[in-house]
Protein backbone atom coordinates (compact mmCIF):
# COMPACT_ATOMS: atom_id res chain seq x y z
CA UNK A 1 0.00 0.00 0.00
CA UNK A 2 1.01 3.30 -1.03
CA UNK A 3 1.43 6.10 2.34
CA UNK A 4 -1.23 7.96 1.52
CA UNK A 5 0.83 11.21 1.83
CA UNK A 6 2.35 10.08 -1.63
CA UNK A 7 -1.20 9.84 -3.47
CA UNK A 8 -2.23 12.14 -5.61
CA UNK A 9 -4.29 14.87 -4.06
CA UNK A 10 -7.70 13.16 -5.83
CA UNK A 11 -6.66 10.21 -3.87
CA UNK A 12 -6.05 11.93 -0.93
CA UNK A 13 -9.32 13.60 -1.36
CA UNK A 14 -11.35 10.68 -2.23
CA UNK A 15 -9.75 8.72 0.82
CA UNK A 16 -10.67 11.93 3.33
CA UNK A 17 -14.48 10.85 1.81
CA UNK A 18 -14.54 7.50 2.05
CA UNK A 19 -12.93 7.01 5.58
CA UNK A 20 -15.11 9.79 7.25
CA UNK A 21 -18.37 9.64 9.40
CA UNK A 22 -19.70 12.63 8.47
CA UNK A 23 -19.97 14.90 5.42
CA UNK A 24 -18.97 18.32 5.72
CA UNK A 25 -20.80 20.26 3.01
CA UNK A 26 -22.21 23.29 3.23
CA UNK A 27 -26.07 23.10 4.12
CA UNK A 28 -28.74 23.35 0.76
CA UNK A 29 -29.86 27.22 0.80
CA UNK A 30 -26.96 27.88 2.23
CA UNK A 31 -24.31 28.50 -0.24
CA UNK A 32 -23.60 31.82 1.48
CA UNK A 33 -23.44 29.92 4.84
CA UNK A 34 -19.45 29.69 6.57
CA UNK A 35 -18.33 26.52 4.93
CA UNK A 36 -18.65 23.53 8.08
CA UNK A 37 -15.36 22.60 9.95
CA UNK A 38 -13.25 20.07 9.50
CA UNK A 39 -14.93 16.31 8.95
CA UNK A 40 -13.94 13.67 11.41
CA UNK A 41 -12.55 10.55 10.51
CA UNK A 42 -12.15 7.15 11.96
CA UNK A 43 -8.24 7.56 10.79
CA UNK A 44 -7.46 10.42 12.82
CA UNK A 45 -3.37 10.22 12.90
CA UNK A 46 -3.68 10.70 8.95
CA UNK A 47 -6.25 13.00 8.26
CA UNK A 48 -4.63 15.72 8.41
CA UNK A 49 -2.12 14.92 5.64
CA UNK A 50 -5.05 13.62 3.27
CA UNK A 51 -7.03 16.72 3.40
CA UNK A 52 -5.39 18.69 0.61
CA UNK A 53 -3.66 22.23 1.79
CA UNK A 54 -2.86 23.19 -1.23
CA UNK A 55 -3.94 26.63 -2.78
CA UNK A 56 -3.87 25.27 -5.98
CA UNK A 57 -5.76 22.23 -4.85
CA UNK A 58 -9.00 22.58 -6.73
CA UNK A 59 -10.81 20.14 -5.04
CA UNK A 60 -10.21 21.24 -1.25
CA UNK A 61 -11.01 24.71 -2.91
CA UNK A 62 -14.44 23.50 -4.31
CA UNK A 63 -16.81 23.27 -1.62
CA UNK A 64 -15.42 26.31 0.25
CA UNK A 65 -15.93 28.27 -2.41
CA UNK A 66 -19.24 27.59 -2.12
CA UNK A 67 -19.23 30.82 0.81
CA UNK A 68 -17.76 32.83 -2.23
CA UNK A 69 -19.60 31.88 -4.70
CA UNK A 70 -22.07 34.79 -6.48
CA UNK A 71 -25.15 35.21 -5.12
CA UNK A 72 -28.12 34.53 -7.96
CA UNK A 73 -31.70 35.06 -7.94
CA UNK A 74 -33.89 32.07 -8.76
CA UNK A 75 -34.18 32.82 -12.14
CA UNK A 76 -31.03 31.50 -14.07
CA UNK A 77 -31.69 32.01 -17.86
CA UNK A 78 -32.90 29.19 -19.59
CA UNK A 79 -30.70 27.40 -21.85
CA UNK A 80 -31.56 28.00 -25.49
CA UNK A 81 -32.91 25.25 -27.59
CA UNK A 82 -30.17 25.58 -30.15
CA UNK A 83 -27.26 28.09 -31.05
CA UNK A 84 -25.55 28.21 -33.97
CA UNK A 85 -22.94 26.07 -33.38
CA UNK A 86 -19.69 28.17 -34.40
CA UNK A 87 -17.25 25.45 -34.45
CA UNK A 88 -18.59 21.75 -34.94
CA UNK A 89 -16.27 21.14 -38.30
CA UNK A 90 -13.24 21.36 -35.97
CA UNK A 91 -12.70 18.08 -34.00
CA UNK A 92 -15.09 15.20 -33.18
CA UNK A 93 -14.39 13.15 -30.37
CA UNK A 94 -14.62 9.52 -31.18
CA UNK A 95 -14.86 8.24 -27.82
CA UNK A 96 -16.23 9.96 -25.18
CA UNK A 97 -15.50 8.51 -21.75
CA UNK A 98 -18.48 8.83 -19.24
CA UNK A 99 -16.79 10.91 -16.46
CA UNK A 100 -19.69 11.61 -14.47
CA UNK A 101 -23.28 10.61 -13.28
CA UNK A 102 -23.32 6.61 -11.34
CA UNK A 103 -23.25 3.64 -13.78
CA UNK A 104 -26.28 1.62 -14.04
CA UNK A 105 -25.23 -0.79 -11.27
CA UNK A 106 -25.50 -4.30 -13.70
CA UNK A 107 -26.99 -7.65 -12.95
CA UNK A 108 -24.28 -10.14 -12.08
CA UNK A 109 -24.37 -12.77 -14.54
CA UNK A 110 -25.40 -16.26 -13.92
CA UNK A 111 -22.05 -18.09 -15.05
CA UNK A 112 -20.26 -15.75 -13.08
CA UNK A 113 -22.25 -16.32 -9.60
CA UNK A 114 -21.58 -20.02 -10.60
CA UNK A 115 -18.37 -19.15 -11.34
CA UNK A 116 -16.78 -17.07 -8.23
CA UNK A 117 -16.49 -17.09 -5.02
CA UNK B 1 -36.24 5.22 -29.22
CA UNK B 2 -33.63 7.84 -30.29
CA UNK B 3 -34.71 11.30 -29.51
CA UNK B 4 -33.05 14.56 -29.05
CA UNK B 5 -32.05 16.27 -25.69
CA UNK B 6 -32.41 19.79 -25.59
CA UNK B 7 -32.47 20.83 -21.69
CA UNK B 8 -34.94 23.43 -22.73
CA UNK B 9 -37.80 24.19 -20.23
CA UNK B 10 -41.83 24.57 -20.20
CA UNK B 11 -41.71 28.92 -19.48
CA UNK B 12 -45.11 27.88 -17.34
CA UNK B 13 -45.32 27.74 -13.71
CA UNK B 14 -43.47 24.35 -14.10
CA UNK B 15 -40.49 26.09 -14.86
CA UNK B 16 -40.60 28.27 -11.45
CA UNK B 17 -41.16 25.25 -9.88
CA UNK B 18 -38.30 24.10 -10.97
CA UNK B 19 -36.37 27.05 -10.36
CA UNK B 20 -37.12 27.15 -6.77
CA UNK B 21 -36.47 23.73 -6.31
CA UNK B 22 -32.95 24.14 -7.77
CA UNK B 23 -32.25 27.35 -6.39
CA UNK B 24 -33.30 25.65 -2.41
CA UNK B 25 -30.83 22.39 -3.24
CA UNK B 26 -27.77 24.55 -4.57
CA UNK B 27 -24.64 24.31 -3.28
CA UNK B 28 -22.76 26.46 -5.23
CA UNK B 29 -24.65 29.04 -7.19
CA UNK B 30 -23.47 29.91 -10.92
CA UNK B 31 -21.30 33.26 -11.28
CA UNK B 32 -21.48 35.33 -14.01
CA UNK B 33 -17.95 34.96 -14.93
CA UNK B 34 -18.50 34.28 -19.08
CA UNK B 35 -16.40 32.03 -21.09
CA UNK B 36 -14.38 33.77 -23.57
CA UNK B 37 -14.07 31.44 -26.69
CA UNK B 38 -11.58 33.57 -28.52
CA UNK B 39 -8.82 32.97 -25.65
CA UNK B 40 -7.99 29.36 -26.44
CA UNK B 41 -7.19 26.91 -29.31
CA UNK B 42 -10.34 25.97 -31.01
CA UNK B 43 -9.60 21.99 -31.56
CA UNK B 44 -9.66 22.05 -27.52
CA UNK B 45 -12.91 24.37 -27.06
CA UNK B 46 -14.58 21.28 -29.70
CA UNK B 47 -12.92 19.07 -27.80
CA UNK B 48 -14.57 20.30 -23.99
CA UNK B 49 -17.64 21.00 -26.09
CA UNK B 50 -18.45 17.71 -27.17
CA UNK B 51 -16.93 15.78 -23.30
CA UNK B 52 -19.56 18.40 -21.85
CA UNK B 53 -22.06 17.45 -24.40
CA UNK B 54 -21.66 14.19 -23.96
CA UNK B 55 -21.50 14.62 -20.01
CA UNK B 56 -25.11 16.12 -20.41
CA UNK B 57 -27.00 13.47 -21.09
CA UNK B 58 -25.04 11.34 -19.17
CA UNK B 59 -25.92 13.28 -16.24
CA UNK B 60 -29.52 13.48 -17.44
CA UNK B 61 -29.93 10.10 -17.89
CA UNK B 62 -27.87 8.95 -14.82
CA UNK B 63 -31.08 10.65 -12.79
CA UNK B 64 -32.87 6.86 -12.91
CA UNK B 65 -30.06 5.07 -11.68
CA UNK B 66 -31.06 6.89 -8.37
CA UNK B 67 -34.77 6.82 -8.50
CA UNK B 68 -34.76 3.25 -9.05
CA UNK B 69 -31.97 2.87 -6.23
CA UNK B 70 -34.40 5.10 -3.79
CA UNK B 71 -37.22 2.46 -5.17
CA UNK B 72 -35.13 -0.43 -3.84
CA UNK B 73 -34.35 1.30 -0.61
CA UNK B 74 -38.11 1.39 0.21
CA UNK B 75 -38.25 -2.16 -0.59
CA UNK B 76 -35.55 -2.57 1.94
CA UNK B 77 -37.45 -0.35 4.46
CA UNK B 78 -34.42 1.72 4.59
CA UNK B 79 -35.03 5.12 7.03
CA UNK B 80 -36.79 8.06 5.08
CA UNK B 81 -33.96 10.17 5.12
CA UNK B 82 -31.45 7.60 3.26
CA UNK B 83 -34.49 6.97 0.19
CA UNK B 84 -34.89 11.59 0.49
CA UNK B 85 -30.98 11.82 -0.46
CA UNK B 86 -31.27 9.46 -2.93
CA UNK B 87 -33.88 10.93 -4.72
CA UNK B 88 -32.13 14.42 -4.46
CA UNK B 89 -29.26 12.73 -6.10
CA UNK B 90 -31.85 11.93 -8.85
CA UNK B 91 -32.78 15.84 -9.07
CA UNK B 92 -29.38 16.95 -8.75
CA UNK B 93 -28.03 15.04 -11.98
CA UNK B 94 -31.36 17.02 -14.02
CA UNK B 95 -29.89 20.04 -12.31
CA UNK B 96 -26.63 19.28 -13.55
CA UNK B 97 -27.75 17.94 -17.14
CA UNK B 98 -29.04 21.97 -17.15
CA UNK B 99 -25.43 23.17 -16.14
CA UNK B 100 -23.94 21.14 -18.99
CA UNK B 101 -25.98 22.23 -21.21
CA UNK B 102 -25.25 25.97 -20.36
CA UNK B 103 -21.14 25.24 -21.25
CA UNK B 104 -21.96 23.45 -24.44
CA UNK B 105 -23.73 27.09 -25.69
CA UNK B 106 -21.05 28.94 -23.98
CA UNK B 107 -18.45 26.61 -25.89
CA UNK B 108 -20.65 27.50 -29.31
CA UNK B 109 -22.63 23.86 -29.50
CA UNK B 110 -25.78 23.44 -30.17
CA UNK B 111 -27.93 21.58 -26.98
CA UNK B 112 -29.15 19.09 -28.62
CA UNK B 113 -28.07 15.67 -28.56
CA UNK B 114 -29.33 12.68 -29.46
CA UNK B 115 -30.08 9.87 -26.87
CA UNK B 116 -31.65 6.81 -26.32
CA UNK B 117 -35.03 7.36 -24.36
CA UNK B 118 -35.03 3.94 -23.27
CA UNK B 119 -34.31 3.56 -19.50
CA UNK B 120 -31.34 1.42 -18.41
CA UNK B 121 -32.86 -1.32 -15.65
CA UNK B 122 -30.07 -1.50 -12.68
CA UNK B 123 -30.00 -4.72 -11.32
CA UNK B 124 -32.09 -6.96 -9.22
CA UNK B 125 -29.76 -9.02 -7.59
CA UNK B 126 -32.22 -11.93 -7.91
CA UNK B 127 -31.77 -14.11 -4.88
CA UNK B 128 -30.88 -11.40 -2.59
CA UNK B 129 -32.40 -10.12 0.27
CA UNK B 130 -34.33 -6.41 -0.49
CA UNK B 131 -31.54 -5.32 1.86
CA UNK B 132 -28.72 -6.49 -0.19
CA UNK B 133 -30.06 -5.73 -3.47
CA UNK B 134 -30.29 -2.04 -2.07
CA UNK B 135 -27.13 -1.73 -0.32
CA UNK B 136 -24.87 -3.28 -3.31
CA UNK B 137 -26.46 -0.85 -6.09
CA UNK B 138 -25.95 2.06 -3.38
CA UNK B 139 -22.04 0.77 -3.63
CA UNK B 140 -21.67 0.66 -6.87
CA UNK B 141 -23.37 3.63 -7.85
CA UNK B 142 -20.91 5.34 -4.95
CA UNK B 143 -18.02 3.94 -6.04
CA UNK B 144 -18.79 5.05 -10.04
CA UNK B 145 -19.34 8.78 -8.29
CA UNK B 146 -16.69 8.26 -6.13
CA UNK B 147 -14.58 8.17 -9.51
CA UNK B 148 -16.18 11.39 -10.90
CA UNK B 149 -14.97 13.01 -7.57
CA UNK B 150 -11.41 12.19 -8.25
CA UNK B 151 -12.06 12.53 -12.45
CA UNK B 152 -12.73 16.24 -11.09
CA UNK B 153 -10.27 17.26 -9.10
CA UNK B 154 -7.55 15.57 -11.42
CA UNK B 155 -9.10 17.67 -14.25
CA UNK B 156 -9.43 20.73 -11.99
CA UNK B 157 -5.96 20.74 -11.39
CA UNK B 158 -5.17 21.94 -14.90
CA UNK B 159 -8.16 23.81 -15.55
CA UNK B 160 -7.24 27.47 -15.43
CA UNK B 161 -10.64 28.52 -17.16
CA UNK B 162 -13.05 30.55 -14.72
CA UNK B 163 -15.84 30.17 -16.08
CA UNK B 164 -15.22 26.06 -16.88
CA UNK B 165 -14.31 26.17 -12.54
CA UNK B 166 -17.45 27.78 -11.22
CA UNK B 167 -19.23 25.27 -12.91
CA UNK B 168 -17.21 22.10 -12.04
CA UNK B 169 -17.16 23.16 -8.89
CA UNK B 170 -20.66 23.46 -9.06
CA UNK B 171 -21.21 19.57 -9.69
CA UNK B 172 -18.15 18.41 -7.76
CA UNK B 173 -19.52 20.03 -4.86
CA UNK B 174 -22.81 17.54 -5.12
CA UNK B 175 -20.66 14.69 -6.45
CA UNK B 176 -19.14 14.82 -2.82
CA UNK B 177 -22.43 13.26 -1.97
CA UNK B 178 -22.94 10.91 -4.47
CA UNK B 179 -19.57 9.15 -4.09
CA UNK B 180 -20.07 9.68 -0.06
CA UNK B 181 -23.23 8.51 -0.03
CA UNK B 182 -22.57 4.91 -0.10
CA UNK B 183 -20.15 4.62 2.97
CA UNK B 184 -22.20 6.77 4.91
CA UNK B 185 -25.37 4.56 3.85
CA UNK B 186 -23.43 1.59 4.94
CA UNK B 187 -22.83 3.14 8.99
CA UNK B 188 -26.76 2.51 8.76
CA UNK B 189 -26.22 -1.26 8.17
CA UNK B 190 -23.15 -1.80 9.98
CA UNK B 191 -25.25 -3.76 12.49
CA UNK B 192 -26.54 -6.49 10.38
CA UNK B 193 -23.19 -6.44 8.02
CA UNK B 194 -21.21 -7.32 11.55
CA UNK B 195 -23.35 -10.20 11.85
CA UNK B 196 -23.78 -11.26 8.69
CA UNK B 197 -20.36 -12.84 7.56
CA UNK B 198 -22.15 -14.16 4.44
CA UNK B 199 -23.76 -11.14 3.95
CA UNK B 200 -19.97 -9.34 3.71
CA UNK B 201 -18.85 -11.84 1.31
CA UNK B 202 -21.69 -12.01 -0.72
CA UNK B 203 -21.09 -8.32 -1.20
CA UNK B 204 -17.95 -8.64 -1.96
CA UNK B 205 -18.05 -10.70 -4.94
CA UNK B 206 -20.42 -8.51 -6.89
CA UNK B 207 -17.78 -6.11 -6.27
CA UNK B 208 -15.34 -7.73 -8.19
CA UNK B 209 -17.85 -8.32 -11.10
CA UNK B 210 -18.39 -4.13 -10.33
CA UNK B 211 -15.29 -3.13 -10.32
CA UNK B 212 -14.84 -4.89 -13.98
CA UNK B 213 -17.48 -3.32 -15.31
CA UNK B 214 -16.55 0.38 -13.94
CA UNK B 215 -13.57 -0.45 -15.30
CA UNK B 216 -14.27 -1.14 -18.44
CA UNK B 217 -16.47 1.85 -18.62
CA UNK B 218 -14.14 4.26 -16.87
CA UNK B 219 -11.06 3.34 -18.50
CA UNK B 220 -11.77 1.43 -21.61
CA UNK B 221 -13.71 4.57 -22.98
CA UNK B 222 -11.04 6.88 -22.57
CA UNK B 223 -7.82 4.56 -24.18
CA UNK B 224 -8.18 6.53 -27.69
CA UNK B 225 -4.74 7.55 -28.73
CA UNK B 226 -6.27 10.67 -29.65
CA UNK B 227 -3.82 13.88 -30.27
CA UNK B 228 -3.40 16.28 -27.62
CA UNK B 229 -4.23 20.02 -28.33
CA UNK B 230 -2.66 22.72 -26.55
CA UNK B 231 -5.12 24.31 -24.37
CA UNK B 232 -6.73 20.62 -23.59
CA UNK B 233 -5.54 20.99 -19.95
CA UNK B 234 -6.97 24.57 -19.26
CA UNK B 235 -10.03 23.92 -20.49
CA UNK B 236 -10.05 20.56 -18.02
CA UNK B 237 -9.64 18.10 -20.31
CA UNK B 238 -8.30 14.75 -18.54
CA UNK B 239 -5.34 12.56 -20.51
CA UNK B 240 -6.85 9.20 -21.05
CA UNK B 241 -3.71 7.26 -19.22
CA UNK B 242 -4.09 10.00 -16.45
CA UNK B 243 -7.82 8.76 -16.44
CA UNK B 244 -6.85 5.48 -16.27
CA UNK B 245 -4.54 6.35 -13.39
CA UNK B 246 -7.71 8.72 -11.74
CA UNK B 247 -9.83 5.38 -11.86
CA UNK B 248 -7.37 2.88 -10.41
CA UNK B 249 -6.35 4.67 -8.09
CA UNK B 250 -9.06 6.12 -6.65
CA UNK B 251 -11.02 2.48 -5.99
CA UNK B 252 -7.51 1.11 -4.61
CA UNK B 253 -6.55 3.79 -2.29
CA UNK B 254 -9.71 5.08 -1.77
CA UNK B 255 -13.17 2.87 -2.46
CA UNK B 256 -11.49 -0.41 -1.12
CA UNK B 257 -10.35 0.87 2.08
CA UNK B 258 -13.20 2.78 2.76
CA UNK B 259 -15.56 -0.46 2.07
CA UNK B 260 -13.41 -2.00 4.40
CA UNK B 261 -13.80 -0.27 7.23
CA UNK B 262 -17.02 -2.27 7.12
CA UNK B 263 -15.62 -5.95 6.89
CA UNK B 264 -16.61 -6.22 3.33
CA UNK B 265 -13.18 -8.13 1.99
CA UNK B 266 -12.94 -5.44 -1.09
CA UNK B 267 -9.03 -5.34 -1.61
CA UNK B 268 -9.24 -9.03 -2.89
CA UNK B 269 -12.50 -8.15 -4.86
CA UNK B 270 -10.29 -5.16 -6.45
CA UNK B 271 -7.52 -7.40 -7.16
CA UNK B 272 -9.51 -10.43 -8.96
CA UNK B 273 -11.56 -7.88 -10.97
CA UNK B 274 -10.56 -8.78 -14.17
CA UNK B 275 -11.12 -12.62 -14.31
CA UNK B 276 -14.55 -11.34 -13.93
CA UNK B 277 -15.52 -9.76 -17.34
CA UNK B 278 -14.57 -10.82 -21.04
Amino acid sequence: MIPSHLSPHYVRFARSLTLATTLALPACSGAGDPAPGPTPSTEPTTRGSEVPASSSDAAAQAVPDASNAVAQEDAAPSVPAAVPDGAADVVVEAAYPHTSGPLPPPELPRDLLAGIG
Amino acid sequence: MLAAFTAELTGTAIEREYRALASSIARVRPSDVRFDRGAYDPRSVARARAHWSGRMVDEYTSTTVFTTIAAQLMEANAPLDATAVALRMGQDELVHAEACARVVTALGGKVSRMRDTGVTAIARHPGCSAGERALRNVLFASLSEMHSVAYFIASLDGMTDPFLRDVTRQLLSDEVLHGSFGFLYLETCRPWLERDAAARRSIARYLRFGFAVAERAFVGAGSSSAEPFPDDAKLGLVSPGLAADVFRRTMAEAVVPGFERFGIPAGDAWRTRTACVR
